[in-house]
């Protein structure tokens, strides 16, 4: 029995917050499909690359321990630069919050409620993200923590059925990198991207966690995703075969729906959907929650729940308002303008702030040993 | 003057005697008459006082000032305290002390003289065990810190005074294990209680509801309980008890939500069996929250899901009842609730007789008349069964089965999901005195997980928790 502090994130809520985010809303696509059967050494590759801007996300942690990223901007960009760039952040996570939330709320409208309107679905959602969130950060992560061992046992128990049923065909996998690097290197830039960059927003939770854990726990979670992640591209492209998978709008629910297992196991699609509701709900709450902390920083606002209702109202209007159909939504307008921001986001900006902070602590240490000597 | 604040009870006896204390005083005593022992006040009071003879011996110069100290020499009763005011008198003579005057002094005693009727020991009957003690606590305060003190014989137990209630004056003691309870921990127990100032504590209860973190919510974050062993094993692991008079249930603090799950008896029990139970009821929760909004979900949004055997019957029975399934379990459910109610509050010959005509003949014509449907009727016996499992939970499972009943009616699966996550992220949000109240599940610790989802054998014990921490 001990006291904890509930503004601190433990290393398992980390771990758990982490891996939920990253695999979040993969379950929704076939990563890195443009390379046919081997788009399972595409999540691979793009893994490894990921692991980099890792390294520097968490080095900029290190090196600014205690400090979130909103503030990391203030102080070393200054006031006037930090500023905007804050609200660009907190845009475009907002975005990405409003992607995660209609991908949700379009699925759950085709798959469970055809009948129900998606006003109705997504504002429930919103309703009950937001009565979430507005509980403060102790619970996102406690509730993260909580659900990710379900999360895991469904997707583990998926997979598993997947191969022992009879659609299973290991040929499919064959021949491996028959063409090349060339297509496998063409798809890892945009897989790199989504999901594994997407780990920049964790620079606004950072200052949660404890400064020594967060290199070792951020790596080991991000690596774990990083194989569920490729072990269901491979599962995937086994039992549907690279050409169905490449097409089929819900890859992974197709595999499901494959399943059979003596007549007695069937319909799992009931598995597959909690691992959607809660994959997106956590990559949905995080960009939703950064958003909130950038906000707050920038408005210096000491309400947060009012903060929190504002974006939540905003995301519904956004996405009922802006965003059209899924297939749409994810072939040409996601392409078209997310897919160029990213690279600012993801990596321009935390790399030139982290190599301002290794200049910095070079002139730093240059000025003290002339102070010394 | 004491007569003119006590003399209308008919309980309170006046008695005046000459008191022999070189030579005869004046004096009275006064006592109520159901709280002490008459033999008592007669072998330690008055004989002693009105022997003749006998007292100029053993008080050869009694000054004013000496009342207590030469009285405390003739009388021979257990304990004796000198009061000064008649508001001191009034309030001991209540409790059953019996007070002494004596012509010429400004002082009056207080003498021990307590023998109150109370229930004897028996076997609790909220928590039955089958191995294991078979005490409960009573509701004599005084016995109840004697069982707690028998279970832990040494003196790092504390129990500490207080009174509460401005009418009641209910007596109040806080039990804690000096150096294993955080002293955090017991001061704050002891400032939310100076805190209140309640009119009256009847029961425990009062304070509970004055006392706990979260007014408003259906979790219980105060645990409660009968029996003196599953209290000491609480104040064993750091917890704070409070102890009221006049009620069995003593209150402890903090309270995890994962100990609504387990009883005393999980530790008196071999491992085998005990983590077996304690897997039942983890399954007896989700059962009986999670059945009838799943039927509802499944019957009305995704007939899909089940399998085609087990559809078609389903729908054959359900389609000769007139009602929509989500009504149909909303009357079984009230239905279920009436009898459980009734067959509490009958008297126990009849309440059996009761759940033989409520379950067996209801049912059983209900589904005969097409009122309702048989698998509806098996599924709503397996929601109230698991529910009988997990008593502490009672409420608790009620309300969230009808809130996950309702969202499953509008909105089938979805509707479950959504309702189970606000229900997660609201057990998240609680705290038990400081404590998050899922712990140890969610701030994970691998420590507390010995008493969680499993009882690991008592020899490893001590390794787990060296490994753990």
């Amino acid at each position: 029995m001990e006291r904890i502090q509930t503004t601190r994130l433990t290393k398992t809520q980390l771990l758990s917050m982490i891996t939920l985010y990253e695999i979040g809303s993969t379950t929704l696509f076939a990563m890195g499909i443009g390379a046919k059967q081997d788009a399972w050494v595409v999540v691979l590759l793009a893994m490894l690359v990921g692991f980099l801007l890792l390294w520097v996300y968490t080095d900029i942690a290190r090196r600014m321990p205690g400090a979130g990223w909103e503030e990391i901007l203030d102080s070393v960009l200054g006031k006037w630069l930090a500023a905007p760039l804050i609200f660009f952040y907190a845009c475009y996570f907002f975005y990405d919050a409003c992607l995660n939330f209609f991908e949700f709320g379009e699925i759950i409208h085709l798959h469970l409620l055809s009948n129900t309107p998606t006003l109705v679905i997504n504002s429930v959602f919103a309703v009950t993200v937001m009565y979430m969130l507005a509980l403060g950060l102790a619970v996102l992560a406690r509730t993260s923590e909580l659900l990710m061992p379900i999360f895991l046992v469904f997707l583990l128990f998926t997979l598993f059925f997947a191969v022992i049923s009879r659609h299973f065909e290991v040929s499919q996998l064959l021949p491996v990198l028959s063409d090349g690097m060339a297509p496998v290197l063409k798809e890892v830039p945009t897989t790199v991207t989504f999901p594994f960059g997407e780990t920049a927003v964790f620079l606004f939770y950072w200052k949660y966690a404890e400064r020594n854990q967060i290199r070792s726990t951020a790596f080991r979670s991000v690596g774990f995703a990083g194989l569920l992640i490729t072990a269901m591209q491979i599962v995937i492209i086994t039992v549907l075969g690279p050409g169905l998978a490449a097409n089929a709008t819900l890859p992974l629910m197709e595999v499901v729906l494959s399943i059979n297992i003596g007549e007695i196991l069937t319909n799992l699609d009931v598995l597959l959907v909690v691992m959607i509701f809660i994959g997106g709900l956590f990559k949905m709450s995080i960009n939703y929650f950064a958003v909130v902390l950038a906000l707050s920083y920038l408005f210096r606002a000491t309400n947060r729940v009012v903060i929190v209702i504002i974006t939540g109202i905003g995301i519904l209007w956004y996405s009922m308002a802006h965003l059209e159909t899924l297939p749409r939504q994810r072939w040409i307008a996601g392409k078209e303008l997310i897919w160029q921001m990213d690279h600012y986001i993801y990596q321009l900006i935390p790399l030139l702030v982290w190599i301002l902070l290794v200049l910095n602590k070079k002139r730093m240490a240059g000025r003290e040993a002339e102070g010394a000597s | 003057m004491l007569q003119e604040r006590l003399g209308i009870n008919d309980d309170i006896v006046f008695r005046s005697f000459d008191a022999q204390i070189i030579g005869p005083i004046r004096a009275f005593i006064c006592y109520n008459s159901g709280l002490v022992g008459q033999a008592m006040i007669h072998e330690h009071i008055l004989k002693p006082l009105m022997e003749v003879g006998n007292n100029e011996r053993r008080a050869p110069d009694t000054s004013i000032n000496q009342l207590s100290l030469a009285l405390s020499q003739i009388l021979n009763a257990s304990s004796v305290r000198e009061i000064r005011t008649i508001e001191e008198a009034t309030n001991e003579i209540l409790s059953g002390q019996t007070a002494l005057f004596l012509d010429g002094f400004d002082s009056a005693l207080s003498i021990e003289t307590r023998d109150v009727e109370h229930r004897p020991i028996s076997e609790p009957a909220t928590e039955a065990v089958v191995r294991g003690p078979r005490e409960g606590f009573t509701e004599m305060i005084e016995l109840n810190t004697a069982l707690i003190r028998r279970k832990i014989t040494n003196p790092d137990l504390v129990f500490e005074k207080m009174t509460l209630g401005s009418k009641t004056k209910t007596k109040i003691r806080l039990a804690y294990m000096k150096g294993i309870a955080d002293p955090d921990l017991v001061a704050e127990v002891k400032t939310r209680l100076s805190r209140i100032s309640p009119n009256s504590v009847l029961e425990s209860g009062y304070l509970e509801q004055l006392i706990e973190d979260h007014p408003f919510t259906i979790f219980p974050t105060i645990g409660n309980s009968e029996r003196p062993d599953s209290v000491a094993m609480k104040l064993l692991e750091g917890k704070v008890a409070i102890l009221c008079d006049g009620t069995p249930f003593v209150l402890i603090v903090p309270h995890f939500f994962v100990e609504s799950l387990h009883v005393s008896e999980d530790y008196y029990m071999r491992p085998y069996i005990a983590n077996f139970v304690i897997l039942l009821r983890y399954i007896a929760l989700l059962l009986t929250v999670y059945t009838p909004a799943l039927y509802v979900s499944l019957t009305s949004y995704h007939q899909g899901m089940i399998p085609t055997i087990l559809l078609t019957t389903i729908a054959a029975t359900e389609e000769r009842v007139p009602f929509p399934v989500i009504l149909e379990v909303i009357l079984i459910g009230v239905a279920f609730e009436l009898i459980r109610e009734a067959g509490i509050r009958m008297p126990r010959p009849i309440g059996s007789a009761m759940t033989i005509v409520g379950a067996l003949i209801i049912g059983e014509a209900a589904v005969q008349a097409g009122l309702v449907s048989a698998p509806m009727v098996i599924n709503m016996a397996v929601t109230g069964i698991s529910g009988i499992l997990i008593p502490a939970l009672n409420s608790v499972v009620l309300f969230t089965r009808i809130f996950l009943l309702l969202l499953a009616g509008g909105l089938g699966f979805y509707g479950i999901l959504i309702g189970s996550l606000i229900i997660v992220s609201h057990i998240c949000s609680l705290q038990s005195f400081g404590y998050p109240y899922l712990s140890p599940i969610a701030p994970f610790r691998s420590k507390g997980w010995n008493n969680t989802f499993m009882r690991i054998p008592i020899r490893l014990k001590k390794k787990w928790l060296r490994q753990g921490r």
